[in-house]
């Protein structure tokens, strides 16, 4: 055959560079913003800090403190509960449960919180049925309003992150521990308490940090029940005072806090290594329950997918059934539709793309610079949004200062806002938060085909780009596809972020279904609520199935 | 005419202090069938990766007829080298049918002329009747063949093997190895094969390439044995 293309070395080593300098540069862009947050708040403090020390910064640290700590442990023990209760024991409707139980993650708190919220009001359905049936019940007993109710709906409605991963854990290798111990002498609440609780560490730390990423984002909670979370007060700051520069300080202060508990985790978890010892235990075979045992262990389980799932979206399916005609039918509810699609598309391009080229040149190169790329690239995932919100602002607009010379000379004035009023502030936003959701998912297809497929169709003849199209993309389009639609789930349902980042008059339906909330009208919130449930709905049954194909 | 020349070259594992491939040179002949010899770890796979440019050697010189593909700044990648490979798990793509992974080589060839050759091979491996199959419905046997077909189909200047019998039973593997010597032969392809079973090289080989293990620890690298005839 006529080879007449030789390389040289040079020139192989310098293909390689172009798509490391591109990973180099798609990390730098994602990190940016975080950095920038962190550079702004170094910047002397103005007029308004000082107030904003005295009168918010102390208020609001306490409660959000409270509120993640309760919250991470409500969740973890609810979340191992019903991960043991399914893995370890055979009952009735126990397959059901097993992927039923993760439905919770399809309600978007905020959701959860205005429609508890109202049901429990005083003309709510709970107080009503009570007063109908002649029973007289002090309205205080139903406060949900309040932390202890914020944290009932965080553990509600986020259990399903400790749950998942518990479940795996215990399903996959918990076996050989339990069984031992079961040798042993130990059953029951002792076993549960005794070995299961600490040998799920791991995955209960793991899932009670998702736990703790969500609650510290959450605006949508706290705010409708009045909870002065440090979220609020970044908030307060932006929209009540428009003083930007304080509410960059204060979330520089936020991220170091966060920044300073993960080193401590990460410190402590170094000390006392808790993961396996082994490492290939075995799969723990579930234990069969009968009489009343099993009845109750199908209860539990049906009482918390009831409270966390069954009875907030039956709620929300009477009202939107009441307000079918003036809310659904609406034109304007087909431009949420359509706003909420083409965001969340947008964006879920952007990052599929951006994950592909990464994810491709890190296990190409396999070195340590690239893998800190990975790192770098997928940080936002714990990061709250408003802080992510901040940085891409105070980014736009300096990038749209430095563009003024460009906008003059095309006539639209001396110092205008061009990007920073656009929808490419708000995608970039979601593209920062939500770059590890299609990253991960790319990565781990990549890995689960390997290298050499890649390196056959090489020795036959095709170059890296025929590879890449021809072998490598059409073999991981499963997790590709899996990967897009969780990405787009997860910020069609955002709500923080978009309500920060949005271009002025630019509603989705979390927007608006949240703005119906609080304006009081919750019945024409509970159509394009349920609306987000059933994207929410999509992503469950999207994870469930990727991590059955990935046990094949 | 010396068909493959290697001299001298040398690979070190990135993150790996010591080489697994140290200064080792040897020549085939064409159509020559050699064997490479030698205990897991030895750099038997290296050397076979090296050869068809999937990784870079730190020194010395490879020489594919009569074109120099790698030495003094010169590296020719892969899909340019005219060097086929059979992987040990035959890396068959799972999303292609057995004709469209033996035609995956023939891109450069007119679409009359690549089906023609695709049926050609199919013929030479005996599965005409499998072409519409797709790999995970072949069995263990089946899919080396079509390995084997693909690696062939671009007619390469040099047919790389790994381990290519690993994967079968006692009882496929000695009819299989009578039969790759007899395609190999057919179709006169200069063929190097890796192996830790001494039966292998005797069974198919001309020629054994010794790479570690009896020479001791550091004074390493490969011998040629059998004289270049």
């Amino acid at each position: 055959m006529p080879m007449p293309d030789r390389f040289r070395v040079s020139e192989f080593a310098r293909q390689h560079k172009v798509w490391t300098s591109i990973s180099l540069l798609s990390a730098a862009c994602v990190v940016l913003p975080i950095l920038s947050v962190f550079w702004n708040g170094l910047r002397p403090a103005n007029e308004n800090w000082a107030h904003i020390r005295r009168h918010m910064l102390w208020d609001h640290v306490p409660p959000t403190i409270r509120l993640v700590v309760f919250a991470c442990a409500a969740s973890a023990m609810l979340g191992a509960a019903l991960a043991w209760l399914v893995a370890a024991y055979d009952f009735p409707l126990r397959r059901l449960f097993r992927w039923a139980l993760a439905l919770p993650l399809a309600v978007p708190p905020y959701i959860a919180a205005y429609t508890y919220g109202n049901m429990l009001s005083y003309t709510g359905i709970v107080q009503q049925t009570l007063r109908g049936m002649g029973v007289r019940a002090n309205p205080a007993w139903f406060d949900i309003m309040s932390e202890p109710g914020a944290v009932f709906i965080f553990t509600m409605f986020l259990y399903p992150y400790v749950f998942l991963i518990t479940r795996a854990y215990l399903e996959k290798s918990g076996g050989s521990y339990v069984e031992n111990a079961r040798l042993l002498g130990r059953s029951g609440l002792p076993l549960f308490f005794r070995v299961v609780l600490p040998i799920s560490r791991p995955a209960l730390a793991g899932g009670a940090a998702l736990v703790a990423y969500e609650t510290l984002s959450d605006y949508g909670v706290v705010n409708y029940y009045g909870i002065q979370t440090l979220t609020i007060a970044i908030f307060k700051t932006w929209f009540g005072m428009y003083d930007i520069e304080s509410a960059t300080r204060l979330g520089a202060l936020f991220l170091a806090g966060i920044l300073a508990v993960v080193v401590l985790e990460r410190l402590l978890r170094r000390r006392r290594r808790y993961s396996e010892t082994t490492g290939r235990g075995a799969p723990l075979k579930p234990v069969r329950l009968r009489g009343a045992k099993a009845a109750l262990a199908t209860a539990a389980c049906l009482a918390a997918l009831a409270v966390a799932f069954l009875i907030p979206v039956a709620q929300l399916a009477q009202w939107a059934g009441w307000t079918f005609e003036s809310v659904t039918l609406r034109a304007d509810f087909g431009k949420l539709a359509v706003n909420t699609l083409k965001a969340s598309l947008l964006a879920t391009a952007l990052i599929l793309a951006v994950s592909v080229i990464v994810a491709n040149t890190v296990r190409m190169a396999r070195s340590g610079l690239h893998a800190a790329i990975a790192k770098l690239l997928t940080a936002g995932y714990a990061i709250p949004g408003p802080i992510i919100a901040i940085g891409v602002l105070s980014l736009f607009i300096a990038l749209d200062r430095l563009l003024a010379p460009l906008y003059a000379g095309m006539g639209r004035g001396a110092a205008p806002l061009v990007l920073s009023l656009s929808l490419a502030m708000l995608i970039a936003g979601y593209v920062v938060r939500f770059m590890a959701t299609g990253y991960n998912a790319v990565e781990s297809g990549f890995e689960r085909i390997g290298m050499k497929y890649a390196e056959a169709s090489r020795t036959l003849g095709a170059g890296p780009t025929r590879t890449f199209f021809a072998v490598d993309l059409p073999m991981i389009r499963g997790p590709l596809l899996g990967g897009a639609a969780l990405t787009f789930v997860e910020i069609a349902k955002e709500l923080p972020l978009t309500m920060l980042l949005r271009p002025f008059n630019f509603d989705t339906l979390a927007t608006k279904a949240y703005q119906y909330a609080g304006d009081e009208r919750i019945y024409q919130a509970a159509a394009p609520s349920l609306m987000i449930i059933g994207i929410g709905l999509a992503s469950v049954f999207i994870l469930h199935h990727m991590a059955g194909s990935g046990q094949k | 005419m010396t068909h493959v020349i290697v001299e001298q070259i040398a690979f070190t594992h990135p993150g790996s202090r010591t080489p697994v491939i140290r200064g080792m040179s040897f020549a085939m002949e064409k159509s020559e069938i050699a064997g490479v010899l030698g205990p897991s770890g030895a750099g038997k796979s290296t050397l076979l990766r090296l050869l068809a440019g999937l990784e870079i050697p730190e020194a010395g010189r490879i020489v594919i007829d009569g074109r120099k593909v790698f030495g003094d700044g010169v590296f020719v990648p892969p899909e340019a080298r005219g060097v086929g490979m059979v992987f040990q798990d035959y890396a068959l793509f799972p999303h292609l049918t057995v004709a469209r992974n033996i035609a995956f080589g023939l891109h450069r060839l007119p679409r009359a002329k690549r089906a023609e050759r695709v049926r050609e091979m199919l013929e030479l491996v005996r599965l005409e009747s499998l072409a519409d199959r797709y790999p995970h419905e072949l069995s263990g046997g089946q899919q080396q063949r079509v390995a084997l077909a693909r690696a062939l189909a671009p007619e390469p200047e040099l047919l790389l093997m790994d381990e290519p019998f690993s994967n079968l039973d006692a009882g496929l593997r000695v009819a299989i190895r009578e039969e790759l010597r007899g395609i190999l032969k057919r179709t006169g392809t200069t063929c190097l094969l890796v192996t830790h079973d001494r039966q292998d090289v005797a069974a198919i080989c001309e020629r054994t390439i010794r790479i570690g293990g009896e020479a001791a620890g550091d004074s390493q690298a490969a011998e040629a044995v059998a004289p270049i005839h």
